[in-house]
């Protein structure tokens, strides 16, 4: 029977089983994606032993006073190793014919050897990769990149020494593996580093693997005993959530779109199963008439649903692999040797998402009680028929009669009404809340938003190299006529003084109002004694815009009033901005312009003249930093955000294609009377069209309501793991314009083909 | 219109209905009428001898197998869904056994709808003209009521009302007294006495005597085939 019954009506059938299958498809590959994403991140983690703190030094290092720190502190040291990674400029480093020129200050190159004992730089198999003299592992950001793989060439220019070698592996790297992690290490043998290492600077990355939750006293204990911390520190946590962030957005985003594509499927069905009992009102009455209980007459009707539902599975089933594998990606943990726990939960999803419509079917079936023999043989239906009257129609008001009736039929059912105005709403926010969130964090604007001002240029200065470059640079940026303005900032290595502890922060000093921020809370600092925090280094310290804090400066400490909270992704997270530093200014980590360049002036070729004049400089074009940091999550949500518009619109397709359907079946006698009364197969397809455009235009504008007040909230909620809030979305524009209307236009052109099909004008007397 | 010129007019009339078995079952076999303007017509017969789909062919609501229908000199297998709905509008009006009433509009609404169809708004003659037809035919004071509110003989009464409201020119009548006691019988048979001889022509499909003898003119059907033609 049920067969039978998707024989007898395919459109509806066909449309029903593709939206179950749609809905069921994206919540597997959320969920896989999520599952994966958070497994791998502990896989990966748990197999590199990732450390719990990382401090980056350049500049003279005494292997003994670390040495005597950790004997020191065994109580929360378990382990440390020093790895000196050699500095690779970006334009020595060529891959496929090509200079990696294009990431200069934007990916620090470090050329190290494997980790003796933690901290490890993962092969394809999951253990620690180990390369031969002229061999080189690459990272995967590299590797996908330039479809790197093994065998190819890459040639390392050291001096003008240029040296071939062959990649043997891509490796995993948990530290600083995320492109959002602006290092990136590459393992060749100790005996070409140290051939290497007589021309190229060295850099130390300080790890240590501490005993569980003693991150915080490390950082005090590390601070006090003034050891070398000329460069980022980082805690465990935060390298954790930023390898977890960039497949996270991307899942989360995908689960959210497959929860909003279950409940239309599930008002959908709603409307179906109400709208087909109405038009099988007359069969269940017959059946119930010779004999058969309504126990057993729902169990018929329920085994079509399920067989719908069996259906959806198997196309779910094709449709989720090819999706959940467009939206996992990225640095991920080698899963040779395991089954990928994904696809058990993606199958789990799957079935689950199929099965939920089957349990509403049965609880909408139960209605089958209320059907007498007697009534449903004589005046078939299963809604309790209304006990109001219409109200008269105003026949004087000059309205055409089309658009009278389309309305009419809308208030008469007004609950169907609302709730196709709601699943077209939420199909508009569906489509278009993943391409406005996609859009804003592609903006340049964004990083305003993470803790780095916007600019035309960024030039970076670290100490320790020439004592004079800063003063040069800017100089030489006075005199430039292609610079239009530029701010200077110097940041030192300062501890806030909390109420129970003390913790390092990189304090930015300098003008702020230039090139400003997007706060959090509060605003920038204006005068000698504002201070404003990242959102890590407030929450550690305990205080909030408003509140004062005590900020300790090679040993003197001065308050400071908290004016702003800010979003930081660099510094580890931690830091803070002021005009003015007080007293002794203590240990300078770098020097940062922050540059405007005049209209005209071409970015990419200024950059490299500025590097090339001053080669103590890192310079970066923001846009450029912005793409190769934020590019490949940009490029992931782009991918999100269009199947949700796609399954968006498909789905208002089917939905109203499918209700379309079933209510022209429900209302055969009505559209028929419409024809015997003088009505054309077209003028009732108007009818309709005018019922489709006003439910779509009336969700339509639900839809662009719901984006723009809950669009910061999504964007907030995901920033928030790194302590972050809401963060206005960016105007509407190109692609974004257009979701909304098109999902809703979807809607009409389904109605439009329910209404293709009108009632033969047969007389039933 | 003159009275005697043929206002509907069928020539060789065949109806066949494939079964799903891929037989052809003949309902009307080469039926010619002529039916003058300002006839009063009943087409009788047994169940199933093809009496209503005679009338649906006439009526433009079906086409013939074969045969030609024309009504005031258009050749109704001529005539697109849009033409044909303009006749209808225009020319004719409806009466069945079972009346279909819009549910989402007041009696006196579903009444009215054939004259905003047609004019796009109601006249304060229309108003006066349906107010008093319902008076005529008992339910006067039903007007503001649901259609779910009504009896099988008010519907029934509801849909001659809405029939008539444009005062068409020809009346399509298929059983109009089937779901009526004799009184309402007797009622509905005066109006349309009164209509005929106000100028409108009437076709009426009946089983029941008393509504055939008040017809002018009568044809039998048995099997698809006229028989004989009965004056009234």
């Amino acid at each position: 029977m049920a067969f039978a019954r998707i024989r007898g009506n395919p459109v509806s059938s066909v449309s029903l089983i593709l939206l179950m299958a749609i809905s069921s498809a994206t919540a597997g590959a959320g969920v896989a994606t999520l599952v994966s994403t958070i497994g791998a991140t502990e896989r990966l983690f748990a197999l590199a032993e990732a450390p719990d703190a990382v401090q980056m030094h350049v500049g003279p290092l005494e292997a003994a006073s670390l040495d005597s720190f950790v004997a020191t502190h065994r109580d929360i040291i378990d382990d440390h190793q020093v790895q000196d990674a050699l500095q690779l400029d970006n334009q020595d480093l060529r891959v496929q014919g090509t200079s990696d020129a294009a990431r200069d200050g934007v990916m620090d190159l470090l050329l190290v050897t494997q980790s003796p004992r933690f901290d490890f730089l993962l092969g394809p198999d999951g253990t620690p990769t180990n390369v031969r003299d002229g061999e080189i592992a690459v990272p995967g950001y590299y590797a996908d990149a330039y479809d790197l793989v093994r065998g190819d060439p890459v040639e390392i220019s050291a001096h003008g020494d240029v040296r071939t070698f062959t990649v043997a592996d891509i490796v995993h790297d948990a530290q600083m593996g995320p492109s959002l992690v602006n290092s990136k290490r590459f393992v060749v043998s100790e005996g070409d580093w140290n051939e290497l290492a007589e021309q190229l600077p060295v850099e130390h990355i300080i790890t240590f693997r501490l005993v569980d939750d003693a991150g915080d006293r490390f950082a005090e204990a590390y601070r006090q005993a003034g050891l070398p911390a000329n460069g980022a520190a980082v805690d465990g946590s935060l390298l954790r959530l930023i390898a977890a962030l960039t497949d996270g957005i991307v899942a989360i985003l995908t689960i959210l779109v497959s929860i909003v594509l279950l409940a239309i499927t599930m008002l959908c069905l709603r409307i179906m199963v109400l709208t087909a009992l109405e038009q099988d009102a007359r069969r269940i009455g017959v059946m119930r008439a010779i004999g058969f209980s309504h126990r057993e007459v729902s169990s018929t009707l329920l085994l079509g649903y399920a067989v719908h539902s069996g259906l959806a599975v198997l196309v779910a089933l094709l449709l989720v692999f090819p999706a959940s594998a467009l939206l996992r990606g990225g640095d991920v943990a080698p899963s040779v040797g395991r089954d990928d726990p994904g696809n058990l939960a993606m199958l789990l999803a799957v079935v689950v998402a199929s099965a939920i419509p089957t349990a509403l079917a049965a609880q909408l079936l139960r209605r089958v009680r209320r059907v007498s023999p007697l009534l449903a043989l004589t005046r078939p239906g299963v809604s309790a028929p209304t006990r109001r009257r219409p109200r008269p129609l105003r026949w004087h008001l000059p309205i055409p009669v089309g658009v009278r009736l389309a309305v009419r039929g809308l208030t008469t059912r007004v609950t169907a009404a609302v709730l196709l105005i709601v699943m077209v709403g939420c199909a508009v926010a569906l489509g278009a809340l993943p391409q406005r969130v996609t859009q804003t964090v592609a903006a340049p604007d964004f990083v305003t938003t993470m803790g780095v001002g916007q600019s035309d240029l960024r030039a970076f200065l670290r100490e320790g190299g020439d004592a004079d470059a800063g003063a040069q640079l800017e100089r030489s940026l006075h005199d430039d006529p292609d610079i239009d303005r530029f701010a200077r900032t110097t940041s030192f290595r300062v501890a806030l003084i909390a109420d129970t502890r003390t913790e390092d922060v990189a304090l930015e000093v300098g003008d702020m109002s230039a090139f400003p921020l997007t706060y959090a809370r509060g605003d920038a600092p204006a005068v000698p004694g504002d201070i404003a925090l990242s959102t890590l280094a407030a929450e550690e310290a305990g205080v909030d815009v408003g509140q004062s804090v005590e900020v300790d400066s090679g040993g003197a400490s001065h308050r400071y009033r908290v004016t702003g909270v800010y979003h930081d992704i660099t510094n580890g997270g931690r830091s803070g901005k002021t005009v003015e530093l007080h007293g002794d200014q203590g240990v300078p980590l770098w020097q940062t312009f922050v540059i405007d360049l005049r209209d005209g002036v071409d970015q990419r070729s200024k950059a490299s003249a500025l590097a090339l004049d001053h080669p103590a400089a890192a310079v970066t074009e923001l846009d450029r930093f912005v793409h190769y940091t934020l590019g490949d999550t940009v490029e992931r949500l782009k991918t999100a955000s269009m199947i949700a518009w796609v399954a968006a619109a498909v789905v208002m397709l089917l939905v109203f294609a499918l209700r379309g359907r079933l209510e022209a079946a429900r209302d055969e006698s009505d559209l028929r009377l419409l024809r015997l009364l003088g009505w054309s197969r077209g003028e009732l397809r108007t009818i309709a069209l005018v019922r489709s455009v006003g439910v779509a235009g009336a969700g339509l504008l639900l839809g662009w309501i719901a984006t723009e007040s809950l669009g910061p909230g999504v964007l907030g909620a995901t920033l928030s793991s790194f302590g972050g809030g809401t963060t206005d979305l960016v105007a509407a524009n190109g692609w974004s314009l257009i979701t909304g209307p098109v999902v809703a236009a979807a809607a009409v052109v389904g109605g439009l083909i329910a209404s293709a099909h009108s009632p033969a004008l047969l007389n039933e007397s | 219109m003159h009275p005697s010129s043929s206002l509907i007019t069928a020539r060789a009339v065949t109806r066949r209905f494939e079964s799903a078995a891929g037989d052809f079952t003949t309902v009307l076999d080469a039926i010619d009428l002529d039916v003058i303007a300002g006839d009063y017509l009943a087409l009788t017969g047994p169940s199933g001898s093809g009496k209503t789909t005679l009338l649906s062919c006439l009526s433009g609501l079906d086409r013939p197998s074969s045969g030609s229908v024309h009504i005031g000199g258009d050749d109704l297998s001529a005539l697109d869904d849009r033409a044909l709905a303009h006749v209808r509008r225009t020319t004719l009006g409806f009466v069945f056994q079972r009346t279909d009433l819009l549910d989402e509009l007041s009696v006196i609404d579903n009444i009215l709808l054939p004259a905003v169809r047609r004019r796009g708004r109601v006249s304060a003659e229309t108003l006066a003209a349906t107010a008093q037809l319902m008076d005529r035919l008992g339910i006067g004071q039903l007007g503001t009521r649901a259609p779910h509110e009504l009896s099988g003989g008010q519907r029934q009464r509801v849909g001659i009302c809405r029939a008539l409201v444009n005062r068409p020119p020809i009346l399509i009548a298929d059983e109009p007294t089937g779901a009526l006691h004799r009184e309402a019988t007797d009622d509905v048979l005066d109006v349309f006495d009164e209509l005929n001889a106000s100028g409108m022509t009437i076709i009426v499909v009946t089983h029941d005597p008393v509504v055939a003898r008040r017809a002018r003119s009568r044809r039998h059907l048995v099997d698809g085939r006229m028989i004989d033609a009965v004056p009234a």
